[in-house]
């Protein structure tokens, strides 16, 4: 029989809710967004994002069960992304899916939210083989994974300061962009040619290691000069040259990773993943390499419930259900859950 | 948390502390259906605290209350945490004002009267100034009242006004799942979809004022 695990995403701004069919296929996956209302606020308030996803958590619930065509009884297991995330807005909908859980006797099953971002290329209709190298870039997080098997984790590189996500948002808000401003740096980058050679930090030979700050003090600066001395600023172009020595660390250092660890597949994953110019560069540099890069759908890159219900498949298939203590965390590091045998197979 | 049948409390269990209540629910829950005999299909409704209270705490509660009541297909009652207060000291002939901290110098506070009617609720949960409170409670007419809840040492040490104060005993002030299940039975049921906290407070967020 099938396993349909109803799967449950609120770790920032948006409730997710999806109903996935043993890890493969996505039956729905409803996503309700919260940007109007921090919108005004230039940013994710904390305490009005828990309020909005326990307004929203039944009927998003309620959604994906009529789109997939399901009732309650059906589902074999709850899925829940536990951290890294809000805590308030965590513990929504892990309490809620604790709820579920408990009222129906099904296993709980909690999700790393990266884990969930990294498994959202195995609901590729080609999925990746082992061994593999990722890289997970969002506003919290750039991080270059290695996988040898499900659920088995080693971290090859990661930001010293900000994660790439975060330097978007950063510059996107100097620009005077609204929030989200990834997205919307990205559509003005569109515009320009990336004409100032903004610095690329490559810090020391053989690190995978990434920062970001002195690229975002390199363009506070530019745009801070060029008001000093009544220059006319051209954001179009700030925003494309950032983007730019952005994409082209982002990318060598990924290639340089599959590279040094001798993997075939190369993988994208994150809400910074669902910008073009990252995916076209990326896809670029791997061809030239001969890697296989995955890059899951836009829809499947920016925060969804459906990456959380893959990842927690290969879990649950591995007996790794949560026990009943489980809690949101707002910090949580990605352990390893695979049983080591110490071999490399898949 | 507590199971109840009728008026009866068939089990209960409390626990404290700022962290931690998130991870306990499912064994309390196993506990107190254990302690009863009743299995959860055999259910008919869920009582949950509405506030106010913590923010975070109260959304544990009623997240968790949504979850069980949607999945056992069963209505949901919410019941504000100072009736419950106010009904473990219903007892006592007089006014009852139950306090929760409610930081930035207020309390959350409602006066209640009991008499042989039972209990009346005199006013809406509300924050309240600390140094208000007295002034407050002259205004509604209260010349003489419990104070009960966990602000109650600090609300009944204040300098005495013209209000004179009785303190509940420490073991009725906090609140209880027996009491609340108890007198959610009067209350009208909720569709757990639509059912929220009674915060009393907006967040404190305020909207940005154009620019950056
Ligand atoms: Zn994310």
């Amino acid at each position: 029989m099938s396993t349909k695990i109803l799967s449950i995403e609120t770790s920032c701004d948006e409730t997710s809710v999806a109903i996935v069919v043993d890890g493969r296929e996505v039956l729905s996956n409803v996503i309700a967004s919260q940007i109007d209302v921090h919108q005004l606020y230039g940013g994710v308030v904390p305490e009005i994002a828990s309020r909005q996803h326990l307004g929203h958590i039944s009927f998003v619930v309620g959604q994906a069960l009529s789109q997939a065509k399901l009732s309650l009884q059906d589902i074999t297991a709850v899925a829940v992304t536990q951290g890294p995330g809000l805590v308030g807005s965590l513990l929504v909908g892990l309490c809620y899916a604790k709820g579920i859980a408990f009222g129906r006797r099904l296993p709980l099953i909690g999700v790393h939210h990266l884990e969930g971002h990294l498994y959202a290329n195995f609901l590729l209709s080609t999925p990746p083989t082992f061994p593999l190298v990722c890289l997970v870039v969002s506003g919290g997080h750039t991080d270059l994974i290695y996988m040898r098997r499900h659920g088995h984790y080693r971290l090859l590189g990661r930001t010293r300061d900000d994660a790439a996500g975060e330097a978007f948002d950063k510059i996107a808000r100097v620009l005077n962009l609204p929030y989200p401003g990834g997205p919307h740096l990205e559509r003005l980058a569109a515009t320009g040619a990336p004409t100032i050679p903004f610095p690329r930090a490559r810090l020391e030979a053989g690190s995978l290691d990434f920062s970001f700050s002195g690229l975002k003090s390199a363009v506070l600066n530019h745009i801070h000069n060029s008001q000093q001395r009544g220059e006319e600023l051209f954001p179009a172009a700030v925003a494309a040259s950032f983007q730019a020595a952005v994409t082209e660390v982002l990318v060598e250092k990924s290639i340089e990773a599959a590279l040094t660890t001798g993997v075939r597949n190369l993988c994208l994953a994150g809400g910074v993943s669902a910008n073009s110019a990252l995916r076209s560069a990326m896809g670029q540099a791997a061809q030239a390499h001969g890697l296989q890069l995955f890059v899951p759908g836009v829809e499947l890159c920016t925060d969804n419930a459906a990456m959380i219900g893959a990842a927690a498949y290969y879990r649950w298939r591995a007996g790794a259900a949560s026990d009943a203590e489980l809690n949101a965390q707002a910090m949580l590091p990605l352990i390893n859950w695979a049983v080591d045998s110490g071999d490399n197979s898949a | 948390m507590a199971v109840v049948e009728g008026s009866m409390v068939r089990s209960e269990v409390s626990w404290y502390g700022e962290r931690g209540h998130a991870s306990r629910l499912l064994p309390a829950a196993d506990f107190v259906l254990l302690q009863a005999s009743v299995e959860r299909e055999a259910l008919t409704g869920i009582a949950v605290c509405e506030g106010p209270g913590s923010f975070t705490g109260l959304r544990i509660g009623l997240s968790f209350a949504k979850g069980l009541a949607e999945s056992l297909n069963v209505p949901l009652v919410l019941v504000s945490s100072l009736l419950g207060l106010a009904a473990q000291c219903e007892l006592y002939p007089g006014y009852i004002v139950p306090l929760l901290n409610a930081q930035r110098d207020e309390y959350y506070a409602a006066v209640f009267k009991s008499d042989k009617q039972g209990l009346t609720r005199l006013t809406n949960d509300l924050a309240v100034k600390k140094r208000e409170l007295r002034l407050w409670l002259k205004g509604l007419g209260v010349r003489e009242c419990l104070l009960t809840g966990e602000a109650t040492d600090e609300a009944g040490c204040e300098a005495v006004g013209e209000v004179s104060c009785a303190v509940a005993p420490v073991w009725v002030r906090s609140p209880r799942a027996g009491a609340l299940g108890v007198i959610s039975r009067s209350f009208p049921t909720t569709d757990p979809k639509v059912a929220r906290p009674n915060y009393v407070r907006s967040s404190s967020a305020r909207p940005k004022q154009g620019g950056i």
